[in-house]
């Protein structure tokens, strides 16, 4: 992509060329007559640059595989092919010892904050745990340590005692912000850290997300499939379909400029997005292909409304069509 | 999947910690319990008193339970022996009393053995998966695959008869069910989101699984194991009852609803009190065992 032959001076992250592909399990049947190994590409042949201190927005629908390109950054999960790179550091390649200081430094916030609490514990407990294993702060600094994490993301100090049960959504998710917080991280990975939250909150826990980058220098990937959030928040934003980026831009190209007819289309289904760029919106039709048997050529061929017969054969290549924008569509060249 | 087996007694003491407070858990939902669930409340009384009439036999039992006196053989009951004697003129009141003493300490040592082994066990194979899953589950399948008492009996054979191989084959004859249940929990568990934020905060394994998923996956255990509790008393006593559990003079229920049995029509006493015994224990495990699952597991 254009941003990968003019590399940022200081790029936070780089993710080069990542493929990720989980084997499906087949019948014994299927594999006596049809033999080949099958594979859900969650992620195939990915890449991209995430700038110090700036936000990369990551788009697209269920199932696109956002979250296992979030996963991966963390090594949650092994990587198939590619190499992803963090502050220097080649995450594949991580020792035992040296993962211990990597995870300190990369931390996630995930989706349901119903969820990933843990039940059993309270909210002080849960904070100490993480703060004693890094070792962030003296044993006996630990308790006012939680206290401080919690008031900075704006929970009173009383909700050390409580457990998850007793917090509301909104609570949750701060205590969660405060948890990946606790041991000082450079990047952060947002992993749809609004979508499961009241229209009302969502704004207060962005505008802490916002506040806590500006005061902490902190990097994020912010994941989501809501458009309206992503522009809100970023700086440069990826547009992913089928575990491929398509469309590459800067948070203001996003509407007016974006030129893939899949972001058009994202556009188009997003009801704030559209009664702005109503020109620039197109419907979107069917289903999401399956990733396991994923369209030849180009991937989106099957929904798009412009394809032509060199979209089921050739595979299009990211174009540059702008400072920091870049596109891949035949269309565009 | 990285093991990550290297042991840090920090890790040690959170996973024992966290089993204290599951502990104290039950304490609390038990006498949180007493007042609203008539289960728990009849369960732990019958349980309660068990334990009582277990824990001080010594100081309860008017006589001594081996104490043979030829010349009372087989009195019936009466004010000096409440549930007679027999053959041997022991008191029979004592030697039941002596027998909730063996019921308690077959429960805790058989039952506690098998619970804390099924649920290693179960915590592996389920969170691990894989062939470490596959080894484990083929172990519990093929002991399951044996008629239950076939093996036990089986075991008791090998090492001679006597009350300790008895703990021993009880417990190697009922972790797998414990494995088993654990395993199905851990599953489902470690799928959750707060396993996922517990890793990418970068707890290892054993932390995540004693400290995290363990305190969200036991509950099930518990309950079965109260209710085991009732299947283990009736195991040792068939066993005794045949002859390979717990050998006389050991005053065990079984072993003295044996000794009881050809004089049944002539003092039905010997063998029908320690059988009461039985049946009381079993009741109470299975209720309080009913309660807990209402409570624990919703």
């Amino acid at each position: 992509m254009n941003a990968k032959t003019k590399r940022d001076p200081e790029p936070a992250v780089i993710v080069n060329d990542l493929k990720k592909h989980y084997s499906v399990r087949t019948g014994f049947l299927d594999k006596i007559f049809f033999g080949n190994q099958k594979f859900v590409k969650a992620v195939d042949g990915l890449s991209l640059d995430i700038v110090k201190r700036k936000t990369f927005g990551l788009v697209g629908e269920s199932g696109c595989g956002k979250s296992t390109l979030g996963r991966c950054i963390l090594r949650l999960e092994p990587v198939t092919q590619g190499d992803i790179t963090i502050f220097g550091q080649d995450v594949g390649s991580l020792e035992e010892k040296e993962l211990r200081s990597f995870r300190k430094k990369v931390q996630m916030i995930f989706q349901n904050p119903y969820s990933t609490l843990p039940p059993h514990k309270t909210i002080g407990k849960m904070l100490k745990e993480v703060v004693d294993y890094h070792e962030v702060a003296d044993k006996h600094k630990a308790k006012e340590y939680s206290i401080f994490l919690l008031e900075q993301v704006g929970l009173d100090g009383k909700f050390f005692d409580s457990r998850p049960k007793a917090l509301s959504g909104g609570q949750r998710q701060r205590a969660a912000i405060a948890r990946a917080l606790s041991t000082d991280p450079k990047l952060v990975v947002l992993d749809e850290p609004v979508t499961a939250l009241d229209i009302s909150i969502q704004a207060q826990i962005l505008n802490l997300l916002l506040r806590l980058q500006e005061e902490k220098g902190l990097t994020y990937l912010f994941i989501t499939h809501d458009l309206s959030v992503v522009r809100h928040v970023s700086d440069v934003i990826g547009v992913m379909y089928l575990g491929k980026m398509v469309e590459l831009m800067p948070a203001k190209a996003l509407g007016k400029e974006s030129l893939h007819p899949y972001t058009k289309s994202l556009i188009s289904s997003s009801p704030i997005l559209s009664s702005f760029y109503k020109s620039n919106s197109i419907e979107l039709t069917g289903e999401l292909p399956s990733a396991i048997d994923s369209p030849p050529g180009c991937k989106f061929h099957t929904r798009c409304p412009y394809s032509f017969e060199r979209c089921q054969k050739e595979e299009p290549q990211p174009i540059a069509v702008d400072q920091g924008h870049s596109v891949a569509c035949f269309l565009c060249e | 999947m990285n093991m990550n087996m290297t042991t840090t007694s920090a890790e040690t003491t959170h996973g024992i910690r966290y089993l204290w407070h599951f502990v104290v858990r039950i304490g609390k939902v038990t006498i949180g319990g007493f007042t609203q669930d008539p289960n728990i409340r009849a369960g732990s009384i019958m349980v309660g008193i068990l334990l009582i009439v277990g824990l001080l036999a010594p100081l309860i039992s008017p006589h001594n339970p081996y104490q043979q006196d030829l010349m009372q053989s087989l009195n019936p009951p009466s004010w000096k022996h409440p549930f007679g004697t027999d053959l041997y003129g022991r008191d029979v009141f004592s030697r039941v009393i002596y027998g909730a003493w063996i019921a308690i300490k077959i429960c805790v040592i058989g039952v506690g053995i098998a619970f804390v082994a099924g649920n290693i066990a179960g915590a592996l194979a389920g969170y691990y998966g894989g062939w470490i899953d596959t080894i484990i589950m083929r172990i519990v399948d093929s002991i399951m695959a044996f008629p239950f008492l076939v093996l036990v009996i089986a075991i008791m054979a090998i090492f001679g008869p006597g009350l300790g191989n008895l703990y021993f084959a009880i417990a190697v004859v009922s972790w797998c069910q414990y494995a088993r249940i654990a395993r199905s929990k851990y599953i489902s568990e470690k799928e959750a989101d707060y396993v996922m934020a517990a890793k990418s905060v970068g707890f290892p394994d054993k932390r995540i699984i004693f400290g995290h998923v363990m305190p969200n996956a036991i509950a099930p255990t518990v309950v079965y194991a109260s209710l085991d509790c009732a299947l283990v008393i009736l195991l040792a006593a068939s066993l005794s009852f045949i002859g390979v559990g717990a050998q006389p003079p050991v005053p065990e229920w079984g072993a003295q609803i044996a000794e009881g049995r050809q004089l049944l029509q002539v003092a039905w006493w010997v063998a029908t009190f320690p059988a009461l015994g039985i049946m009381y224990t079993v009741i109470g495990c299975s209720i309080l065992g009913d309660g807990l699952r209402d409570r624990l597991v919703s």
